[in-house]
């Protein structure tokens, strides 16, 4: 009985079809008023306040009439145009935008005749090659004004000028490579599909690391054979479970830091160097009574992975530390020494911290190191919790308005974003601006690129009242400026980074030029011929 | 009398230096000393430190006290050559001093498998070297006297011998290069010429390799505004065989970063009481650490996390040290030592700058030569005039 009962169901759905045109009109007709659901909702490809509604002739007026008679409604009412229905009749197209989402008010117009179809304004996505510097200009000026932090660093106007100027990478594969060694990243995200690099040539020490790897696993073979494991994120699943599956958002810390790097335009947000790749490095331990402790072994077994792929040749070029503690560990420091040698070495970017002090914290204030401070997005005004000091390199966006709150916006697990303040946030950006100048200019050194990001910082910020107490007495506490993607890019220099160390190598009151044991010479010498002689008498 | 110059004037090479020589007042050890050509001294010695300062905390803008230990195995070694004339006497020798520092965890690793070499403490490649040059020379004639003593050092950490499975992952790297020479003159009077008054100064340059922000010098060109000075006064007393002394300092301590810069100035006590076979030693210093520069901070100078006004603050940070030793020389040449210090520093104002550190020291030494007290060939006493009292440095 029930199979013949949806068997005449169906002999009477295609009948219908059939009989009003076929099953597109049927589908058509059934759907004619739409609403996007939640995940069109999430993913950004409508707002749930504007549509698209088809008036029929001869309902124009009464159409108008309703909507700003409708009580409690407001909003916009534009006419697009005229378009025809699928029988030829003639329909005046309007835009609609509500301050508020009205699902109901639509199906009743649609009962009374008033429109004949409304459908969400869909908002389509340019597809940007990532290469097409010029379309990003565009796509990043049109979609993302709002975004301060990218405005700050003149980042529309660099893609603009890396267009001009022909400079950009000959294919995507010769981009940079930026490690994020955090909370592990949620590979599967929207916003960083195509944007993670993918491991094809072995474990490299960590065994199946071809999403990155997780570095906590192997903190008991800090120095030893490597034997690191698969991250530990669910397999960097998207909800990024910590272990025993009590905490969600274990990695919204590295998807977030990823986003700002190498995000796709999203709603509200993008990437600062589309050509980059993120290779995602867990350092952060999600064990369950160790959650959110980040081991120096941890550290040291990332940056051997690092090693491992670069002397495989992957254009590993810049390592973003997020993080940061005060005391030194002399092993992590010879590493990134080692790391971070020769022109080709790779340059290293960490967050100053966000404790509202002038401690060193480690690894920001190493020598191979540049150390960001969080400025706001907008007044350039150190945030409030933002550490500061002579060893600080570079500002960067960390705080400011981001649309739903304060900091930056960016990627979270889940396919979804939020705006998160602080130096963490700050780094990334000039990782980001990093891989951009690198990716425009692949011949550059480590020591051009980290003195041209120096140099051509904007050093207004010290201009800035509330900034003073950081710039007094010619010590800039925050840095040489404002990361500048433009002037990176361009090399247009505004301030002299050159540095004039006090205390140099040798004897004397400023030192001698000459290494190793020869000062002795000058020191032993006379006390020794003075020695001798005495000794004579 | 010339034991009594002898007497007073080594221990304070031995702080710089690390060497003890003859200790006895008796004229018989001069001339046993004026016998040795050389001296040699091998001290192996076991260390353990914890040191307490702030961290980040797991909450943004927080801050947590955090105490870590590390463990020390050292093992010193060196040669010298006295020199004796008739009013100049010193010394100048070549010291090895080398220690293998590890972590609780490093540890933890090694004890699991005992078999992986690459976690073995003693690992060629966790060996820190310091090759230092010592000297000492002092002019003293009538109950005046002026001498410089110090010492050039080289030092480097890891090695190429032995390397682990995955190549050179500790490098062989420079560390830092050291000079520390301290001139000072002095008198002594009593009836016995039993005490001893003294002014110096150090010259001393830290150049680190791995940091600049840990390159210092302990005076400039600037006059005397930058340089370093202390007053020190001695007194032998015979009949408990007791030394006790008392020292006054104003080091100045010059970095490339100017809000490095500071000043310390401070008081310290110390008595040493030498009844054979035993020696038995006391000190406590008070200090404080003077910033030249003001740092920013909160509106009212005050540590409050997220403050939002901004002034410029003046740091200054309260020290005081504390340490006791003891050490049984056995005939010989043979000699066991232990040591404790604790040091802290505080601030009340920004906390966050405060740290402590306490050490454990256990040495055995074993020489020949006119080297009748090895009490240590490094400073276990810590010392007053290096700026930053951390694990690394020590």
């Amino acid at each position: 009985m029930a199979y013949l009962t949806k068997g005449l169901i169906l002999i009477q759905f295609f009948i219908l079809s059939c009989g009003t045109g076929g099953f597109e009109k049927f589908w058509d007709r059934a759907h004619q008023v739409r609403h996007p659901s939640t995940s069109d909702l999430k993913a950004g490809m409508a707002t749930g306040t504007s549509y698209v509604v088809g008036v029929p002739e001869g309902q124009v007026d009464s159409f108008q009439q309703a909507f700003g008679e409708s009580g409690g409604l407001s909003g916009s009412l534009k006419i697009l145009g005229t378009v025809k229905d699928e029988d030829g009749a003639p329909l005046t197209a309007f835009q609609m935008e509500f301050d508020e989402i009205t699902p109901t008010i639509l199906d009743a117009w649609l009962s009374d005749g008033l429109i004949a179809y409304a459908e969400p304004d869909w908002k389509s996505k340019i597809h940007v090659d990532d290469r097409d510097y010029g379309r990003l200009a565009l796509t990043y000026r049109q979609e993302l004004s709002s975004a301060h932090w990218l405005n700050q660093i003149n980042l529309s106007a660099a893609f603009d000028a890396i267009d001009a100027g022909g400079v950009g990478l000959r294919s995507l594969s010769d981009g940079p490579i930026i490690a994020v060694l955090d909370s592990g990243v949620d590979i599967q995200h929207p916003a960083l599909s195509g944007r993670i690099f993918q491991n094809k040539g072995g474990d490299a020490g960590c065994q199946g690391s071809f999403f990155g790897c997780n570095a906590t696993a192997s903190q008991l073979d800090s120095f030893g054979d490597g034997q690191v494991w698969p991250v530990g994120t669910e397999s960097f699943g998207q909800r990024c479970l910590s272990p025993d599956r009590s905490v969600e958002t274990i990695c919204s810390h590295g998807t977030h830091v990823a986003g700002i790097i190498a995000a796709k335009v999203q709603e509200g947000y993008g990437g600062i160097c589309p050509s980059c790749r993120i290779l995602p490095i867990k350092v952060v331990d999600g064990s369950a009574g160790d959650f959110g402790a980040i081991y120096d072994s941890s550290l040291i077994a990332a940056l051997n992975y690092v090693r491992e792929l670069r002397g495989r040749g992957e254009p590993i070029k810049i390592v973003n530390a997020s993080f940061g503690k005060f005391r030194r560990s002399k092993t992590l420091g010879l590493l990134i020494k080692e790391l971070a040698s020769g022109d080709q070495g790779v340059l290293f970017v960490a967050a100053a911290g966000n404790e509202n002090t002038a401690k060193e914290p480690y690894p920001a204030s190493l020598d191979e190191v540049l150390a960001v401070a969080n400025v706001d997005s907008q007044t350039m005004i150190r945030d409030t919790s933002s550490n500061f000091g002579s060893w600080v390199d570079l500002a960067a966006p960390g705080s400011g308005d981001c649309g739903a709150g304060s900091g930056i916006r960016s990627s979270v697990p889940g396919g979804s974003d939020q705006c998160s303040r602080g130096t963490s946030f700050a780094a990334p950006v000039v990782s980001g601006v990093a891989g951009l100048l690198w990716a425009s200019w692949p011949q550059m050194t480590l020591t051009e690129l980290r003195t041209r990001l120096m140099a051509t910082s904007n050093p207004a910020l010290y201009e800035v009242k509330a900034n003073e107490a950081f710039g007094y007495n010619q010590q800039k506490m925050l840095g040489a400026g404002i990361i500048d993607a433009l002037a990176a890019v361009e090399g247009t220099v505004r301030i002299d980074v050159s540095q004039n160390q006090k205390i140099r190598q040798g004897c004397g009151i400023v030192g001698l030029s000459m290494a190793g044991w020869s000062p002795l010479l000058f020191l032993f010498g006379p006390l020794l011929g003075c020695v001798m002689l005495r000794s004579r008498s | 009398m010339k034991s009594l110059r002898v007497m007073c004037f080594l221990p304070l090479f031995s702080l710089v230096t690390g060497l003890s020589f003859a200790e006895e007042p008796e004229a018989a050890t001069v001339a046993e000393a004026r016998s040795n050509r050389y001296y040699w001294f091998v001290q192996p010695g076991y260390q353990f430190d914890s040191e307490g300062a702030s961290q980040p905390g797991t909450e943004p803008g927080k801050v947590e006290s955090e105490t870590v230990q590390e463990y020390v195995f050292m093992l010193n070694t060196g040669i010298g050559f006295p020199f004796q004339g008739s009013v100049l006497r010193g010394a100048i020798g070549y010291h090895l001093l080398m220690n293998w520092r590890q972590d609780s965890e490093h540890l933890d690793r090694y004890q699991r498998d005992p078999g992986n070499f690459d976690y073995f403490p003693l690992a060629p490649r966790y060996t820190n070297r310091k090759h230092r040059l010592v000297l000492q020379v002092v002019n003293e004639e009538d109950g005046l006297s002026f001498g410089l003593k110090g010492y050039a050092e080289f030092e480097r950490y890891g090695s190429d011998i032995a390397k682990g499975p995955k190549e050179e992952r500790i490098p062989n790297t420079n560390v830092a290069q050291r000079y520390d020479w301290r001139p000072y003159g002095g008198f002594r009077y009593g009836d016995e010429l039993q005490h001893q008054f003294k002014v110096g100064t150090i010259f001393r340059k830290n150049f680190s390799f791995l940091s600049q922000r840990e390159t210092y010098q302990t005076y400039g060109s600037g006059g005397l505004a930058n340089q370093s000075f202390d007053i020190e006064h001695q007194s032998y007393f015979d009949d408990v065989g007791t030394t006790v002394g008392f020292k006054g300092f104003s080091y100045s301590f010059t970095y490339n970063s100017q809000d490095q810069d500071f000043v310390r100035q401070g008081i310290k006590f110390s008595a040493t009481n030498i009844t054979k076979p035993f020696e038995f030693g006391a000190r406590f210093a008070s200090y404080r650490d003077m910033y030249d520069q003001d740092v920013p901070g909160s509106f009212d100078c005050k540590y409050g996390g997220m403050n939002s006004g901004v002034a410029l603050c003046q740091r200054e940070d309260q020290g005081a040290l504390y340490g006791v030793h003891a050490t049984y020389n056995l005939e010989g040449g043979h000699v066991f030592s232990v040591a404790f210090n604790h040091m802290a520093t505080s601030n009340a104002d920004f906390p966050i700058y405060d740290r402590s550190r306490s050490s454990l020291l256990l040495v055995y030494g074993f020489s020949e030569g006119p080297l009748t007290s090895l009490p240590r060939f490094q400073d276990i006493h810590g010392d007053e005039a290096h700026p930053q009292h951390t694990l690394e440095n020590f």
